[in-house]
């Protein structure tokens, strides 16, 4: 009797293990069904996206200002010109007041007079590379005494090397020799590392590009606060279907497309099948369409519109029942 | 190997979910909102000459009285409005009307033809998307005014909540005169708003629990009759009431089938009190429950397979839900406190109550299964909800408090959105209880 209570209680727990094992991952297959994962999984991967990307939109909103800032400089060139003008004032000054014409000429016809007196502003920046130029002379003075030197040395050292040359061809031969060798191993490494990326690739591009994809700005560098930030704008839009039967199935996703300036272009639901079945689901539709466009333009980054120029807007009124 | 298997099985399934992921368009969830009344503009109804005309100014005001009180709709003040609409034909300038934030706008044309009739046209547009939501027409008795009003306001506020409206219904109740020594108690009959107020019965006998048919043509109620109470039909359209049944017992807490072909009530016999159906041609009844408690108050679920009732079985008075045919009777209240009169709501999804707890009544809501309850209203003494026929708002009565000196007793039917929010009292000639929310009119 022993035995045999020791063989059913053997073969019961081997079935209740081996129905664990075949279970247990049934268990976790419907984990992924609850939507929100999916949700929370997009939200938790913009810190990092917006990082990368966040900083080039600063980068360029700098070399934007810089260029602006440059762009200042451009107006200077025009500047040159104002030097001049002053310069036949004066001589204008002089002259009875005539018309504009005449003043242009006059100065032209005046120039030789007008320009050792008063074109003085612009001579004293020629003067000063001069002055400029004889304190940088002194530096070039000692450079030189050494050309002069280097005749008798550079005799010396051909003769050198050609003994050099003579008794170092083993050692060129080694060099060489050791060069070759280097350049084989960087070769070999070479190729090694070409194998793993491509071995890489292939395994990523099998996975379905799943590695490579994160990196793609598909949830976009906005951040969570420019999330937060369009929620909590089209949450103050937004009357969810209180009281109504049902209300937390009535979650309505709806497309949204903007213009550059947040402006709702469209507004489009996407369950179209229920649409076009369910009443109180057309109604629920309805409201959030009208949300969105009660909402525009929204408080999007301007500077990062390829990411958001197209949105999916969930309105989900779960909460209501809660 | 199958190790192995399992393995490449796993991290396939993450790689995939990761596509997924990075595949997903960017998507932002919105899970609050604002729970505020919808802001709408009801213009007043012009004439064919597009000048306002007297019954479309009456047609306006009674439709925008009727959205306000639901407590789902703001109307604008029509003095806001910047360019009054001539017709509906004439789509409006939105521009005009964006500013007031308004999301609907109700253009309509009534007038008196020259047969007399009404003539009545209407378009709801849409302010914020712009287009045209609905619209219709219709003629109707000069007298009618106030019901097809209440129709169009059905309409709008269809549109908007996705729910059927309730402004076109009537609401039967007791009302009540007189001392407390000597109450005189009638039946009576108002439209929900409290207009169109009539008595029923003379009252000569003692009246309660008045309930509708499924078509809003007959009242079954509580009579009476030297001192003996029995079910009787009231019915409307020629006033001659019915004795249903000739039982040993009296019978009382009447209520029709949602087929209308059959009534379930109480009959107490011989110190038990059980819940009988009595077929409404042949008055044959069938006995559903038998036990030695008081089992009274049913209720059917609104397709007619189930039915809530409440008895004392337990040693205290509480909520059982049995099959139409008597069978698989389970108690569904447990919570603290005494539960009465309940009634199932027209969606199906919900009970109302009444409970009695803590020396305080209270009117209530539980999921058909006994869990999540919540309590709507609270008083002296609160009792009997009635459910309007869109299942989204409650009628009950309210008592006041008797005074040493005999004074106040003060009683008043109220209505109470399901959320628990604008609770209103509805106005009625004399005291009021009992009330009962008629299906939609045909």
């Amino acid at each position: 009797m022993d035995r045999r209570s020791l063989i059913i209680s053997v073969g019961l727990h081997v079935s209740v293990a081996t129905l664990a094992w075949i279970g247990l991952p049934s268990i976790k297959r419907d984990l992924p069904d609850e939507q929100p994962i999916v949700v929370m999984e997009m939200v938790q991967s913009v810190p990092t996206t917006n990082l990368t990307q966040g900083d080039k939109p600063n980068t360029a909103k700098k070399e934007q200002k810089a260029a602006k800032s440059k762009k200042p400089p451009p107006p200077p060139p025009p500047a040159p010109p104002r030097p001049k003008p002053p310069a036949p004032k004066p001589v204008a000054k002089p002259a009875p007041k005539a018309p504009d014409p005449k003043a242009e000429i006059l100065p032209q016809k005046m120039a030789p007079k007008p320009k050792p007196a008063i074109a003085q502003p612009p001579a004293p920046p020629k003067s000063k590379p001069k002055t400029t130029a004889a304190l940088k002379a002194p530096k070039r003075l000692p450079q030189s005494p050494p050309k002069r030197i280097n005749k008798l040395a550079r005799q010396k050292a051909l003769e050198k090397q050609r003994e050099d040359a003579l008794s170092g061809v083993m050692q060129n031969l080694a060099k060489a020799k050791a060069v070759s060798e280097d350049a084989e191993k960087k070769r070999r490494e070479k190729e090694r590392k070409e194998a793993a990326e491509t071995l890489t690739s292939n395994l990523t591009t099998a996975a379905g590009n799943a590695i490579r994809a994160p990196e793609k700005p598909v949830v976009g560098p906005l951040g969570l606060s420019d999330i937060d930030r369009i929620r909590q704008h089209v949450s103050s839009c937004w009357s969810p279907p209180i009281g109504t039967a049902g209300a937390n199935t009535l979650i309505v996703d709806i497309i949204v497309t903007l213009d550059r300036d947040g402006k709702v272009l469209t507004a489009e639901v996407d369950n179209k099948m229920r649409l076009a079945t369910d009443r109180t689901f057309r109604v629920a539709a309805d409201e959030a369409i009208r949300t969105m466009f009660k909402c525009s333009p929204l408080p999007v980054p301007l500077d990062k519109y390829e990411q958001w120029k197209s949105f999916i807007f969930g309105f989900d009124p779960k909460f209501l029942t809660r | 190997m199958m190790m192995f298997l399992r393995l490449v099985t796993v991290i396939a399934t993450c790689l995939g979910l990761f596509g997924n992921i990075a595949n997903a368009q960017l998507r932002i969830d919105i899970t609050e909102g604002q729970v505020a009344p919808t802001p709408i503009a009801i213009a007043n109804f012009t004439g064919p000459d597009g000048v306002v005309s007297e019954v479309g100014k009456q047609i306006a005001q009674i439709i925008s009285e009727d959205l306000e009180s639901s407590g789902l709709f703001a109307p604008v003040d029509s003095a806001a409005f910047i360019e009054p609409p001539k017709a509906p034909s004439i789509r409006p300038n939105f521009a005009n009307w964006s500013p007031l934030g308004v999301k609907g706008l109700l253009v309509g044309s009534a007038y008196i033809d020259s047969a007399g009739m009404l003539q009545v046209e209407f378009v709801l547009w849409d302010v914020v998307i712009q287009r045209n939501i609905t619209g219709g027409g219709g003629n109707a008795d000069q007298n009618a005014v106030r019901r097809i009003s209440h129709q169009i306001a059905d309409f709008v506020y269809e549109e908007f909540t996705g729910d059927r409206g309730y402004f076109d219904t009537r609401v039967v109740y007791v009302a009540e005169s007189g001392s407390q020594s000597r109450r005189l108690k009638r039946l009576a009959i108002m439209d929900q708003d409290g207009h169109n107020h009539q008595f029923l019965t003379s009252g000569a006998d003692l009246v309660l629990t008045p309930r509708f048919s499924p078509t809003a043509n007959e009242i079954a109620y509580l009579n009476y009759f030297n001192d003996e109470p029995n079910v009787y039909l009231f019915e409307i359209a020629t006033g001659r009431t019915e004795r249903l049944g000739s039982f040993p017992g009296m019978t009382f807490a009447p209520r029709f089938a949602p087929s209308g072909d059959k009534l379930i009530m109480s009959l107490a016999q011989n110190g038990m009190t059980d819940i009988y159906e009595m077929d409404m041609r042949t008055q044959a009844i069938n006995r559903l429950t038998q036990s030695a408690s008081i089992d009274t108050s049913p209720s059917y679920s609104p397709d007619g397979s189930k039915i809530v009732f409440n008895s004392d079985r337990g040693g205290s008075q509480q909520l059982y839900v049995m099959d139409a045919d008597g069978a698989n009777v389970r108690r569904i209240s447990f919570n603290q406190g005494r539960y009465a009169t309940p009634v199932w709501s027209p969606r199906g999804d919900i009970i109302a109550f009444t409970k009695m707890a803590n020396g305080q009544f209270y009117i209530g809501v539980m999921n058909v299964d006994g869990s999540g309850e919540r309590l709507l209203a609270s008083g002296f003494l609160v009792e009997g909800p009635t459910w309007a026929p869109n299942g989204r708002v409650l009628m009950y009565f309210k008592q006041q408090p008797f005074e040493t000196d005999g004074s106040g007793g003060d009683t008043h039917v109220y209505r109470i959105d399901i959320t628990g929010f604008n609770e209103k009292r509805i106005i009625t000639p004399s005291d009021a209880s009992d009330p009962a929310w008629s299906p939609i009119l045909r």
